[in-house]
């Protein structure tokens, strides 16, 4: 009888251990995916950049987060022709899960730095940007939307001539989420002479500032004003890109005025974060005032495109 | 004297531990709320409009809360904190790194009153049933992505100049009295408000010192 006992109580376990075992068994694969959206990072000829990419993983295994398990860091183009290597800082597990095709997905950020430096004028602009990496001998390459990447060689305007006054966003509901279609911005002449701004360039490749519908704002307007009740006329969320679009704003001497940029998109991502430069003409000297890339807007977002899933054998 | 000293200490402990600043909204994280139809804040509300309120959930239940919505939900843009601020008091510009934190899971800032504690509140708030009636105070269970991002920014403060950055934004508010029954009994009463920021803008704006 006790044989039995013993008998039944070691059947009852093993079956029990194997039926854990299935359950803790990690996945055979590796799956990761991100949400895709416009990157867009200004800065100076010498300095780094810091670079932010969440991806999702159906993993939990710590080695996720140690950076000595990737190697061959890179934004890349498609082909690999536009490159930009990347130094690994750190990988935070932030702790969330999401279901994607009945499966769960953890929530890890990744913390890069672009060591790139330069002593002239430097851009790298990719449509369909991907995230190249090596983890435990996978070669990763994510797609994680647009990349703008913008070398300059100072912020602000060196000759103190103008200076960024006033920010602000004008968002609206459209095409079922909140959208960056124009900014408020801001310019003071600081000196005895009238300026002349001839451009206005946002330094993200999916947008331009439309300057034919640019116009003088004169009272305080709230950011989630209907822009086409400002411009006065039904205003386009979309448009072609224009190299030569230039501007003639005049700006008399010791005056600040707020202009209001309506923005296009022809690129494939709307944007909540841009730098800009602002070329000008005082008397026949020319110059060009340079603003870091600004967050104008956050919000909870409703509709995530999550981009596709990719699969490794582990 | 030590004595003595001891007792101003702890009371003036006691005091500060209990001063909260004042707020036009009732809420530090607000300086200003205005509804898009009509709506009001509690710090606004009358004792006989209270009153009212809790008339309403005077009918005694044999176990649970029993809340009167005197808004739920309703739509308001809100002015908030200034996040930075510099001022420039020379001839020569200079510029600052501004690092800003920020994530898509909504604001939410919560006051109550009488005995109710803010957690209750939120658990209350979350209700899966009809608003006035019959309260299921389970928490919604959702999946979703969060977005967390830091952004540093430098910012060129002018000669004789105050730059500023604040936040604006669209919000949603609820705010209730509520009772919690046992055995037909009220065991616990008070009113409380949460204004859940959904959107934030941030405006930047220089003023010029002369």
């Amino acid at each position: 009888m006790k044989k039995y006992a013993i008998c039944f109580f070691l059947t009852i376990s093993i079956t029990i251990a194997c039926l854990i075992l299935v359950v803790l068994k990690p996945s055979p694969t590796l799956k990761l995916t991100t949400v895709k959206k416009a990157y867009s990072y200004v800065s100076c000829y010498q300095e780094e950049e810091r670079i932010q990419v969440d991806i999702l993983i159906n993993d939990l295994n710590k080695s996720i987060t140690n950076k000595e398990k990737y190697s061959s860091l890179s934004i890349s183009d498609k082909t690999h022709h536009n490159e930009l290597v990347l130094n690994l800082e750190k990988v935070i597990y932030r702790g969330e899960n999401v279901t994607i095709n009945q499966e769960s997905f953890y929530q890890y950020s990744y913390y890069f730095t672009v060591l790139f430096k330069t002593e002239d004028k430097f851009l790298l602009e990719i449509d369909d940007a991907y995230l190249c990496m090596n983890y435990r001998n996978m070669d990763i390459n994510l797609a994680i939307g647009s990349f703008s990447y913008y070398k300059v060689p100072y912020f602000g305007d060196d000759k103190a001539h103008i200076s960024i006054s006033k920010l602000q966003p004008i968002v609206n509901d459209l095409e079922e989420e909140k959208i960056l279609v124009g900014v408020v911005m801001g310019i003071t002449n600081q000196t005895n002479q009238p300026i002349t701004i001839e451009k206005i360039t946002a330094l993200d490749l999916n947008l331009q500032f439309f300057s034919a519908d640019f116009m003088v704002i004169e009272e305080e307007v709230f950011s989630n004003s209907n822009i086409s009740t400002l411009l006065g006329k039904s205003y386009s969320l979309h448009g072609t890109k224009d190299n030569n679009e230039e501007v003639l704003l005049v700006i008399p001497s010791n005056t600040k005025v707020d202009y209001l940029l309506p923005i296009k998109y022809h690129g494939a991502f709307k944007t909540n974060k841009m730098g800009f430069l602002i070329e000008y003409k005082i008397g026949e000297e020319q110059n060009t005032l340079y603003y870091d890339e600004f967050l104008f807007f956050t919000t909870k977002t409703k509709n995530l495109s999550i981009g596709e899933v990719l699969t490794y054998e582990k | 004297m030590k004595k003595m000293a001891i007792i101003i200490l702890l009371f003036c402990i006691f005091i500060g531990a209990n001063v909260k600043g004042y707020s036009t909204t009732g809420h530090p994280e607000f300086i200003e709320i205005d509804f898009v139809d009509e709506g009001k804040l509690l710090i606004n509300f009358s004792k006989e409009e209270l009153e009212y309120g809790y008339q309403k959930i005077s009918k005694p239940k044999f176990w649970g809360w029993s809340t009167y919505f005197f808004n739920y939900n309703c739509d308001a843009h809100y002015i908030g904190e200034v996040l930075f601020s510099k001022s420039n008091k020379t001839a020569t510009p200079y510029f600052v790194d501004y690092v800003l934190e920020t994530s898509d899971i909504s604001k939410t800032s919560t006051t109550v009153s009488g005995a109710i504690s803010a957690k209750i509140a939120g658990a209350i708030k979350k209700v899966t049933g009809n608003i006035s009636g019959g309260i299921n105070g389970e928490k919604e269970q959702e999946s979703k992505i969060s977005k967390t991002e830091t952004t540093k920014v430098k910012i060129e403060i002018p000669p004789y100049s105050r730059v500023a950055l604040k936040v604006t934004g669209e919000a949603k508010v609820t705010n209730a009295v509520s009772k919690y029954y046992i055995l037909g009994m009220t065991f616990k009463k008070g009113t409380w408000e949460t204004i859940e920021a959904i959107t934030e803008y941030y405006e930047l704006y220089e003023e010029k010192y002369r």
